[in-house]
């Protein structure tokens, strides 16, 4: 079977000739070819949620990872691997927020974990060893807490500061 | 180069002459009620066409062109003869029948408009844009900002906002104790997701510490404090 391609249309119209390989690294995309017995020969599987430069960008992913093993089950202890991005990820996610949200959302949407993992870790890095100030500045978040309120939560809060 | 710039201009603007001299070359104008019932004579109306439609488009050929005719006389009279003008065929203000030549003068223009743009200081700039901002329609300021996002995204978005709860959460799992105790002073929303207790409980089983008693389902954030409790406990150990 392999070097079979599908098309991937885009919500914005435009078709992706993708090996069937590659494109089912989407568990969305993997499920509506097996399951749901779509053809793989001349149909177009439209994918409404993603515009075509985020479908690229995922395209380009999913193309460089499509040797991957497949990503490990959850594990409860995140945390460590907050930093294990490899550094072709780090290059490919050096990219404005709003691009990174939307891969997020695509990511999300065509069920894609490994993607998901790498574009919610930079989020995270992103928040990581902050201040509140800090990160408010990051994400452009107005301060809802009165000064009272804030000095109570910073109150609350102090047990994980390091004394 | 300025002098050519102007005389370009200019000649531009003495580009359709009097109307009423090759009234062959007009469009043939439509005869609209507005048209029937007006008592503005005929020549007076079409020279105000003409003049409103420059002062809509091109702003900067206003000062050049120096009619003397009452500016709101002027917009009343237009109002009734485009009032209907979203299936205008032509642009008011190059009233000449024959498309190439009506594409070439506007492509002049243009490139007129352009040019002067180039030379004008940063100030001069920012005027000659507030004033296209404020005589452009919705549709077009739409068309604006649409080009602005594309070439300056927005770069900072609260993701919380954006995103369905589980995706935030999702993030926030990554996150140690820490960070999340300071994410939880940013503002009420980002309080409430990252006390969840689908945050912290994996992180009390973990250590194997659990609630003493059930939690009532209403009991939010009762796994933060079992955390929180846990911690200080150890803290107050000796150190080994």
């Amino acid at each position: 079977m392999a070097g079979n391609k599908i098309k991937l249309q885009s919500n914005d119209g435009d078709t992706f000739d993708v090996d069937v390989e590659i494109a089912k690294q989407s568990a969305t995309i993997k499920t509506m070819l097996e399951d749901l017995g779509m053809s793989e020969e001349d149909d177009v599987i439209p994918l409404p949620n993603v515009n075509s430069a985020i479908l690229k960008k995922v395209i380009q992913w999913a193309t460089h990872h499509k040797d991957d093993p497949p990503p490990p089950e959850d594990d409860e202890n995140r945390e460590k691997n907050l930093s294990d991005i490899s550094s072709w990820d780090q290059d490919f996610l050096k990219v404005d927020q709003g691009t990174l949200f939307e891969l997020i959302l695509a990511a999300n949407y065509l069920d894609i974990k490994g993607l998901l993992d790498v574009t919610c870790k930079t989020v995270a890095n992103m928040i990581k060893g902050r201040t509140p100030e800090e990160i408010r500045r990051q994400f452009n978040i107005k301060n809802d807490f009165t000064p009272q309120e804030e000095e109570q939560i910073k109150k609350e809060n102090e047990w994980c500061e390091e004394k | 180069m300025t002098t050519d710039l102007m005389n370009a201009s200019t000649h531009s603007h003495n580009y359709p002459p009097n109307p009423n001299e090759i009234a062959g070359n007009r469009r043939p104008a439509r005869p609209s009620s507005a048209q029937f019932r007006s008592t503005t004579p005929t020549r007076n109306r079409q020279h105000q066409t003409t003049t409103n439609g420059l002062n809509t488009t091109a702003k900067l050929e206003q000062s050049i062109l120096r009619q003397e005719l009452d500016r709101t006389g002027m917009s009343t009279a237009s109002q009734k003869l485009n009032g209907k003008g979203k299936s205008r065929l032509y642009s008011t203000w190059t009233p000449l029948q024959d498309d190439e030549t009506n594409a070439r003068l506007f492509e002049e223009r243009r490139q007129l408009l352009n040019k002067w743009f180039e030379k004008w200081t940063d100030d001069q700039r920012r005027a000659a844009l507030d004033d296209l901002m404020a005589q452009s329609r919705p549709r077009q300021l739409t068309y604006t900002r649409n080009l602005l996002t594309k070439k300056f995204p927005a770069h900072h978005q609260d993701f919380t906002r954006l995103f369905p709860r589980v995706l935030s959460l999702y993030i926030f799992s990554f996150l140690d104790p820490r960070s999340l105790c300071r994410c939880a002073q940013v503002c009420w929303y980002w309080k409430f997701l990252t006390e969840s207790d689908q945050i912290w409980m994996p992180k009390c089983l973990r250590f194997g510490w659990t609630t003493k008693q059930n939690p009532s389902p209403y009991e939010s954030n009762v796994w933060k404090r079992v955390y929180s409790f846990n911690i200080q406990a150890l803290q107050t150990m000796p150190i080994r």
